[in-house]
């Protein structure tokens, strides 16, 4: 591992646990059991993550910003390989292994770092954690076919829209108010696309915020949102 | 049920036909719930704005029954004010008027009706319009306004079906103004002005209090730029940073060579703007990649004000004389301000790279996926699309041509889809009469945005 990133502050503890329930899909109790095992990395923009060849003992989970894997060909030529966002994983699992590419930061960009061992016996014990690294996997493979498919998807406010939706009980309510950046993370966007995408809503009125809760107030405007 | 998904994202691309077609093919044409009843209403109406004569009225007609059908399985004024509306359309002011009516009725007797506090009172405007009850619309219409003053995509649906059933029964419209969103500006101006220059910063500081912009989208170069985006900021306006490039790129090339006063105001700023858009992944600094900044930020200002029923003006700073002819948006014909200032002082940024900024077009049709092509120019690439042809446009700085590749695969028969760069190019330009997002292609440099677009004359 290259460098190696600055250490988070215990303060984002809460909001580590909130993204990882969002992006692992899970409680809060097993959010906490894999809190304790993964530590916050900072890098600056254009900090080296990772070299190609470097041994590659953890698994990354990007919660702000965005990394670059590239690769050089025979010829010298550098070529990038994929792009990992918020909400997505990169590095080694469930065993250790070697990086196949450099992977550098394009922004300021926090990852979660976890031991692929460790990760991998929590996932053996805990039937939710194994469920969630599942889904999460199953998901970035998602991506992944997605981005060679080239297909038109959602954007990340429709992504966003989509998952309020998704929140929201038969009458609209969704219970207690959403942690914002956890919510964008699990649909692979940013914190602030998420405010943006939240506060146009409220200041449409399409959405109401309540001391405990959201209440959508027009399902099919937020639904039409949903491109 | 069959989702309608599919056939609402169709119809949003344009493919009209082929949206009707695929809710035909679904089985959809004789459903009785609401959703098909409002989607079929949506389509109808699409299919009458690209029809004449007895058709249109026809269209129309079937569109307002579909409409009322919705209303009548649950009752709701949205439905419902459309049913009156595309009765008006189709020539049948009576039943637009008894509709009207009920529309007042539902609203007056149910106090849930009417989807948002913005909505109760605009439908209720709207059927006072159709009634012809225009003093009291008037009314109406600037409670609904009060009730949601920053709402402004919902203000502009009004503006835009107020002018409608104006042209329509030929009444005058010119008191819509009045409620218009306040203008969206696009700015530019010479770097290298000094720090502490504070005539020239009154100067452009009491422009930009004049043309009193509600929304300003430009970049933020140490000079004119900042000072604009500062002076935005001040009296309340909602700034969109547009960079060239990511922001140390930015930082190190445009702003730290003009001194530290300029790097803290940045700074400043950057935290302030409400959204920021970064139109390339170079870490390289050019002039093409100024110009695909220029293109992003007019055609976001242009398509901002496009959405919001508003205007778009520009502003530009710089010497007495300084010549703006080549600059794109006077290819619009669109408002544009020019203020003088004193030319800047010695320039410390080191010579930019050329660069090379291309617009790729890529052909369907009787050579589907063809090689892409690449123009210097929107006018030298637009005439190459063939009527009623299938295409895609990319603009780009990398000469990446994967990206126009994928947009022509998505894109259908007859249609032209283009990048987010491209679209709003094209809207910078004023070369189209449309734009529609679709959503976005997660290509492995990055997402892109996508349009469906329609270059001028074709909307």
């Amino acid at each position: 591992m290259h460098g190696g990133g600055a250490a988070g502050s215990r303060g984002d503890t809460a909001h580590h646990v909130a993204a990882i329930a969002a992006c692992f899909g899970c409680s809060e109790p097993s959010a906490q059991l894999l809190a304790r095992v993964m530590h916050e990395r900072h890098y600056p923009p254009r900090s080296m993550i990772a070299r190609h060849g470097d041994s590659s003992t953890l698994l990354f989970l990007v919660i702000e910003g965005a990394v670059v894997a590239e690769i050089f060909g025979f010829d010298g030529q550098q070529a990038q390989l994929c792009r990992h966002g918020p909400g997505e994983i990169f590095g080694a699992y469930p065993d250790a292994a070697s990086h196949r590419a450099d992977v550098r930061s394009l922004a300021e960009t926090r990852l979660l770092a976890v031991s692929s061992s460790e990760l991998a016996r929590l996932a053996r014990e805990h039937g939710e954690i194994g469920s969630g690294v599942a889904a999460l996997l199953a998901r970035q493979l998602d991506l992944m076919l997605d981005r060679m498919a080239a297909r038109i998807g959602l954007s990340a406010n429709g992504r966003f829209h989509k998952a309020l939706l998704q929140l929201a009980d038969a009458e609209g309510q969704i219970r207690p108010v959403p942690v914002i950046s956890a919510l964008a993370l699990s649909v692979h966007t940013t914190r602030e696309t998420g405010s943006r995408a939240l506060a146009a809503l409220l200041r449409r009125g399409i959405v109401e915020r309540h001391d405990d809760g959201l209440r959508i107030v027009s399902r099919r405007m937020l639904e039409e949102l949903v491109v | 049920m069959t989702s309608l998904s599919p056939i609402l994202a169709l119809a949003r691309t344009g493919a009209t036909q082929r949206a009707w077609d695929a809710f035909l093919a679904a089985g959809l044409e004789e459903a009785q719930n609401v959703s098909a009843l409002t989607l079929k209403g949506r389509l109808l109406k699409d299919r009458a704005r690209q029809a004449a004569g007895a058709e249109r009225a026809s269209l129309y007609a079937q569109a307002g029954a579909a409409y009322a059908a919705a209303a009548r399985l649950r009752p709701d004024s949205y439905p419902l004010i459309n049913a009156a509306a595309m009765a008006l359309f189709a020539g049948d002011g009576a039943s637009a008027a008894s509709i009207a009516r009920d529309v007042l009725t539902l609203i007056d007797g149910d106090p849930a009706q009417g989807e948002t506090p913005y909505w109760r009172e605009a439908t209720r405007a709207e059927a006072l319009f159709l009634l012809g009850r225009e003093a009291e619309a008037q009314a109406s219409l600037a409670s609904a306004i009060k009730a949601a003053p920053l709402a402004y995509e919902d203000h502009a649906a009004t503006l835009r079906q107020f002018a409608a059933i104006s042209a329509k029964t030929a009444t005058d419209a010119v008191w819509l103004d009045a409620h218009r969103p306040p203008p969206s500006l696009h700015y530019r101006g010479i770097m290298g002005i000094a720090a502490d220059d504070r005539t020239t910063t009154e100067t452009i500081s009491d422009a930009v209090a004049e043309m009193a912009p509600g929304f300003a989208f430009g970049a933020l170069a140490a000079g004119a730029d900042l000072i604009i985006a500062e002076a935005v900021l001040a009296q309340g306006g909602e700034l969109h940073a547009v960079l060239p490039t990511d922001i140390e790129t930015f930082r190190e090339s445009s702003v730290l060579p003009y001194g530290n006063a300029w790097t803290a105001r940045f700074d400043a700023i950057l935290d302030k703007a409400h959204s920021l858009t970064l139109c390339s992944h170079t870490m390289q600094m050019s002039h093409a990649a100024i110009r695909l900044t220029d293109y992003q930020a007019m055609g976001m200002a242009a398509h901002h004000a496009s959405l919001l029923e508003s205007k778009a003006i520009g502003l530009r700073v710089g010497p007495e004389g300084r010549s703006i002819d080549n600059d794109p948006w006077m290819q619009s014909g669109r408002q544009v301000r020019t203020v003088a200032v004193p030319d800047a002082m010695s320039n410390p940024a080191p010579d930019l790279a050329e660069g090379v900024l291309l617009f790729l077009l890529a052909l369907g049709g009787d050579a589907p996926f063809a090689d892409p092509i690449g123009y210097a120019s929107l006018a030298q690439a637009l005439p190459a699309i063939p009527e009623g042809g299938q295409a895609a446009l990319d603009c780009t700085i990398d000469g990446d041509r994967s990206t126009v590749a994928a947009l022509l695969r998505n894109a259908g028969p007859g249609r032209i889809f283009a990048s987010q760069s491209a679209a709003m190019a094209l809207m910078a330009e004023g070369r189209c009469s449309r734009i529609e997002p679709l959503g976005e292609i997660d290509a492995v440099a990055g997402a892109v945005g996508v349009y469906a677009v329609w270059l001028d004359g074709t909307g």
